[in-house]
């Protein structure tokens, strides 16, 4: 890689004038004096960096461990952007899956409503033809109310008399 | 246009056996002037007589150099201590007028341990120095021979370079012994 100076001395026996011989002596390559200050005063940014500097820096912040605020736990960067790209892919399943379980849910308790609904009416219906296809006087009511209650259950057996009644009253 | 200017010592001071005539300096043309400050932690003995007269001498820039000892961290600090106490004009100065530091970077007989300050001990240098005064990064330069730490560690050098290479080394009136704007040594080798 090749360079150019921005000053050379090019010797230490130069004289200058009357005032000095035999020093240092120095030179720059500006068109002007104030081409110069301006250099001297204007060069902040212009440095670049090496290619050997650059991947120091970039090894240095990649292996940097920092404690995790949440966790409590010090990650190198490498860990750390792994780590957020899982929890975010997480979060979002997460919550995908809770907005459909919340969307079954609401479906769920009407299919539920609707199926104690149709099996509670077909039970009764059932058990109510078996009743109308007895003769009549064969019919005996305690040992039908406790048969009901215990195929039953004591909600639905209760279901069951009360539209018998409603039936015989009308 | 070429810009041309002296660094001096006390060695100069010495030989020439009383003060410098710095005005006298810029009478024959010269821009600038770097000024021998320290070394390691010993100040130069004649800094302060010779470097105030640059402060009137109406010179585009001036500054001290500083010779850098290698293995011992802190020397940037105690430069700009230095300066703040020996040539406090620096920090405000007149109009027109641009400070330097340059650091020298070489190796001396009497350096303990006897080697020349590593690379990253130049930088070290030149950015602690730059951020406790606050000057422009092209106001602080490196002295650096190319006969002594070669083409490979300079291409890194993140400061102006200032290049020592002295051909036949003449004596003469400067600007007749300058090789010239297209010279070679004003290349890095390749």
């Amino acid at each position: 890689m090749t360079r150019e100076a921005d000053g050379l001395q090019y010797g230490s026996r130069a004289t200058y004038g009357a005032a000095l011989s035999g020093c240092d002596t120095n030179a720059a390559r500006f068109n002007t004096i104030a081409d110069m200050q301006a250099w001297l005063t204007g060069g902040d940014t212009d440095v670049a960096l090496t290619s050997d500097e650059i991947a120091a820096i970039a090894s240095a912040v990649w292996t940097r461990s920092i404690k995790n605020d949440t966790t409590g736990v010090a990650q190198t960067a490498g860990d750390r952007l792994i780590g957020a790209q899982s929890q975010n892919d997480l979060d979002a399943a997460v919550a995908a899956v809770l907005a459909q379980a919340r969307a079954n849910g609401t479906d769920l308790s009407a299919l539920a409503g609707t199926v104690a609904d149709a099996a509670t009416h077909d039970e009764i219906a059932a058990v109510l033809a078996a009743i109308a296809s007895q003769p009549t006087g064969a019919v005996d009511v305690a040992a039908l109310a406790i048969a009901l209650a215990a195929e039953l259950g004591p909600d639905l057996a209760q279901q069951v008399a009360d539209e018998l009644h409603n039936r015989l009253q009308s | 246009m070429t810009l041309f200017w002296p660094d001096l010592s006390h060695h100069d001071r010495d030989r020439l056996g009383h003060a410098i005539d710095v005005a006298g300096l810029r009478a024959a043309d010269a821009v600038g002037l770097t000024c021998k400050l320290s070394e390691g932690t010993s100040t130069d003995p004649r800094f302060v007589e010779t470097f105030s007269q640059a402060r009137t001498a109406g010179f585009a820039f001036a500054g001290p150099y500083h010779v850098l000892w290698p293995g011992q961290p802190g020397q940037a600090a105690w430069v700009w201590n230095r300066i703040k106490q020996l040539a406090p004009w620096l920090l405000d100065p007149p109009k027109g007028f641009v400070p330097v530091m340059m650091g020298d970077f070489e190796i001396f007989q009497e350096f303990t341990p006897f080697r020349a300050p590593t690379l990253a001990e130049c930088h070290t240098f030149l950015d602690e120095f730059k951020a406790l005064s606050g000057w422009g990064h092209n106001q602080l330069w490196a002295y650096m021979p190319e006969w002594l730490y070669g083409s490979t560690v300079i291409s890194k050098l993140r400061y102006p370079w200032i290049s020592s290479k002295y051909g036949g080394n003449p004596a003469g009136p400067y600007k007749s012994i300058y090789p010239g704007d297209g010279s070679a040594r004003w290349d890095l080798a390749a």
